[in-house]
């Protein structure tokens, strides 16, 4: 129905942003780990969005996947660590915790803001019924 | 300020609608559909919109994993102001056959 199409929009825009909080949660769930089944240690995971068009018209957000940052790994001196080369220094991670936060409470808020539109749409839709009454 | 409904389109989009009682008449014997299935087949997707909010719920429930939770809230917002709407259309039904009924003859 056109009615539901702001809903809708706003819906895949949620999608998306759970999508962008759960890759978010799992940078920081790795943000120390050196062993993947690629080898080397984690990389940091980045959601990429696309708009999406349905009969030439805008219809809301998709998410096209995910890709790796390619920023190299942090060397950390720490001789005792299991994966630490032979000068001693281990291949962290190049997940920052600190911007990851950052990341995260963006998407919690870009969360937000499409609740609201849904919020205020369903009020138009609420309003309009009351034409007349 | 003829040049700003100029501008916004306003002329364009709202075209005063000519509808005369002859027109309204010619409903019955042509392919225009009649108020009855019109009416039918709005209900018909009302009722499947509360279908669908019905059947996320239960998946949401039994933990189906592509189901999330606000799309579950969105599908179950569109049923309930597609009821709304149905309510509406339903009063205004109801008031207009009352208006007739009340008719002094």
């Amino acid at each position: 129905m056109r009615l539901f199409r702001t809903l809708e929009h706003s819906a895949s825009a949620l999608t998306a942003e759970r999508f962008r909080m759960d890759v978010i949660a799992n940078n920081i769930a790795n943000a120390n780990t050196t062993r993947t089944p690629e080898g080397g240690p984690f990389q940091r995971h980045l959601a990429v969005f696309a708009s999406r068009l349905e009969k030439g018209q805008p219809a809301g957000v998709q998410v096209l996947g995910v890709v790796k940052d390619q920023t190299p790994a942090k060397l950390v001196y720490n001789p005792g660590h299991p994966d630490a080369d032979a000068n001693g220094y281990v291949s962290m991670p190049n997940v920052n915790v600190v911007s990851e936060m950052v990341d995260l409470i963006s998407a919690a808020r870009a969360y937000e803001a499409n609740v609201t539109v849904i919020n205020e749409a369903k009020k138009m839709v609420q309003t309009a019924l009351q034409i007349g009454k | 300020m003829p040049d700003i409904s100029k501008a916004l389109g306003l002329g364009k989009v709202y075209k005063p609608v000519s509808f005369t009682i002859a027109e309204a008449d010619r409903s019955s014997d042509d392919q225009t559909p009649n108020f009855v299935e019109v009416f039918k087949s709005a209900l018909g997707e009302v009722n499947s919109l509360q279908y669908q909010a019905k059947q996320a719920q239960i998946a949401l429930a039994t933990g189906a994993d592509d189901v999330s939770l606000h799309q579950v809230m969105v599908v179950t917002e569109q049923a309930r102001l597609a009821l709304d709407f149905t309510m509406a259309v339903r009063n205004k039904i109801m008031d207009a056959y009352n208006e007739v009924m009340r008719m002094q003859i």
